[in-house]
């Protein structure tokens, strides 16, 4: 079992009243990965640069002059944003283990309100997976039970949230790469809207799926991280007009759609558990369909793909053997999709956002598991549920790809535990810019920390 | 470009399945020529000072 260590918003209560310094928070945290070294959560962690950081927040914080009420608190860094005093290698073995000087728009936004960088995370080799298993490291472990995985693409920042290393972390998001984590290590992750949270210095995946988001130990968590990736950078144009946080109201019944259906099978565990946890709040509930779920899928399977492709053509041609096996195969898969394909993709693209949005009518937020089933054990390949029999990899993206086809807000909060003590995640997605709103109906769902 | 040959029959057949689902999916959904893709464009997002 895990320990209850603090949270973020804990730490930074901790801080602010001075029960706590930034160096009493870090060594903790150094501690505690040294303990859960085990779990394989973490690919560049340097005491010396974290302890730096922390006895310069010391210095402010003895001096008055606090930067943040995060000021002090440890950060962990998906190994995919750049940032200036790690290495930053999405862990393939392609790059170089070298500090590139330069921080991600997000790392740049935490740093400059003292938050202390705390080293960088394992992931699925440049996020192309969602099990955190294919990685220059080895897999990540998930900390309720070693034996089965993570989930990704960011496990590692799942891993050590979970395991109470930190209190928060960072991770991207293209097919569910916060949420599945999030969901399978029993920790609180939110993909923002689209276009409100800066890309810029987080090597891609796919341009106009990728999202960054916050892994965290409670909603609080999340609410005290989101304004360092809402709003607009000049470096990152599908930014431009978005908007910073701002607190928003949840409405006083929301109308949740729970999506059920075709495409959308899950284990009666799973399914029982979401029942629960939606049938204990106050809202308008219905179940709701949405059809053609296989040729959506395909829409956004092609976009990942092609983008991915596009990124990635030049090392592919250079050096194939940089990539493992089963990336390169999706790489090559994309490279071999034809531009009019791609484009049927994108208006199918454009058909499931007005399903979404328009023919479903007047919801508040969408309900899905986060996963069909519990984390799998590493070396399980295949998973049945539903009448369903699917590949780990696609169990995993199964109920999160709609969120970033239709880039939606869309967070993932533990709701329960399944029959073998691993944990069983709920997630909501809600309209597009209604990022804060989401936020505050997910805590009617919320059992609390 | 890489040559498909260096390909291992494991890699060959996971492409093969992969472009399958894809054209599978895409072609179960026949779109009109005049629907208009998701690509909003706003060429005022690029009009600004980098940092």
């Amino acid at each position: 079992m895990c320990q209850e260590p603090e949270t973020a918003t804990l730490q930074a209560e901790a801080l602010a009243n001075g029960s706590v310094t930034p160096s009493d928070l870090t060594r903790r945290a150094l501690k505690r990965a040294e303990e859960r070294a085990d779990l394989n959560a973490f690919v560049s962690l340097d005491p010396d640069i974290v302890l730096e950081q922390a006895k310069a927040s010391d210095a402010r914080r003895s001096a008055g002059k606090a930067l943040s009420l995060i000021d002090g608190i440890p950060i962990a860094i998906k190994d995919n944003y750049l940032t200036r005093d790690f290495p930053t290698t999405a862990c393939s073995k392609a790059l170089p283990r070298a500090a590139t000087g330069v921080d991600a728009t997000v790392v740049a936004n935490l740093r400059a309100a003292g938050a202390i960088i705390f080293g960088k995370t394992n992931m699925h080799e440049w996020a192309f997976g969602a099990t955190n298993t294919t990685s220059s490291i080895g897999p990540t472990r998930n900390p309720h039970n070693a034996e089965h995985i993570t989930g990704g693409s960011s496990g590692g920042s799942a891993a050590a949230v979970a395991a109470g290393i930190v209190g928060a972390a960072l991770g991207s998001d293209t097919g569910g790469s916060v949420r599945i984590p999030s969901g399978a290590c029993g920790v609180y992750g939110f993909k923002p809207t689209y276009g409100r949270a800066s890309r810029y210095g987080v090597l891609p995946l796919s341009w106009s799926l990728d999202a960054p988001g916050p892994i965290a130990r409670s909603l609080d968590d999340l609410a005290l991280m989101l304004p360092y990736f809402l709003g607009a950078d000049p470096n990152d144009a599908s930014t431009a007009h978005a908007k910073p946080f701002e607190d928003q109201p949840a409405p006083d019944t929301p109308r949740i759609l729970n999506l059920v259906g075709k495409g959308l099978e899950r284990s009666e565990e799973v399914d029982l558990a979401v029942r629960a946890a939606l049938g204990g709040a106050k809202a308008s509930l219905e179940d709701a369909e949405i059809p053609d779920m296989r040729s959506f899928f395909a829409a956004w399977e092609a976009i990942l793909h092609v983008e991915a492709s596009s990124y990635h053509e030049k090392l592919l041609a250079d050096e194939p053997a940089a990539f493992t096996s089963v990336t390169r195969a999706h790489l090559e898969a994309g490279r071999q999709i034809k531009a009019t394909e791609a484009i049927h993709a994108q208006k199918l693209r454009a058909r499931f956002i007005e399903l979404l949005l328009n023919d479903l009518g007047d919801w508040d937020a969408l309900a899905l598991p986060t996963l069909p089933v519990p984390a799998p054990r590493h070396g399980q390949d295949r998973q049945r549920f539903g009448g369903r029999d699917v590949t780990t990899q696609d169990s995993m993206t199964w109920f999160c790809w709609p969120g970033n086809l239709a880039g939606l807000p869309c967070i993932s909060l533990p709701i329960g535990t399944s029959t073998n003590g691993l944990p069983i995640g709920m997630m909501l997605m809600g309209r597009p810019g209604k990022d804060e709103s989401l936020l505050s109906i997910a805590r009617q769902f919320d059992k609390g920390r | 470009m890489s040559k498909s040959e260096q390909l291992t029959e494991d890699q060959q057949n996971r492409i093969k399945a992969t472009l399958a689902r894809i054209r599978g999916g895409l072609a179960a959904m026949p779109q009109s020529p005049s629907a208009e893709p998701a690509h909003i464009f706003h060429p005022e997002s690029f009009d600004v000072p980098r940092t």
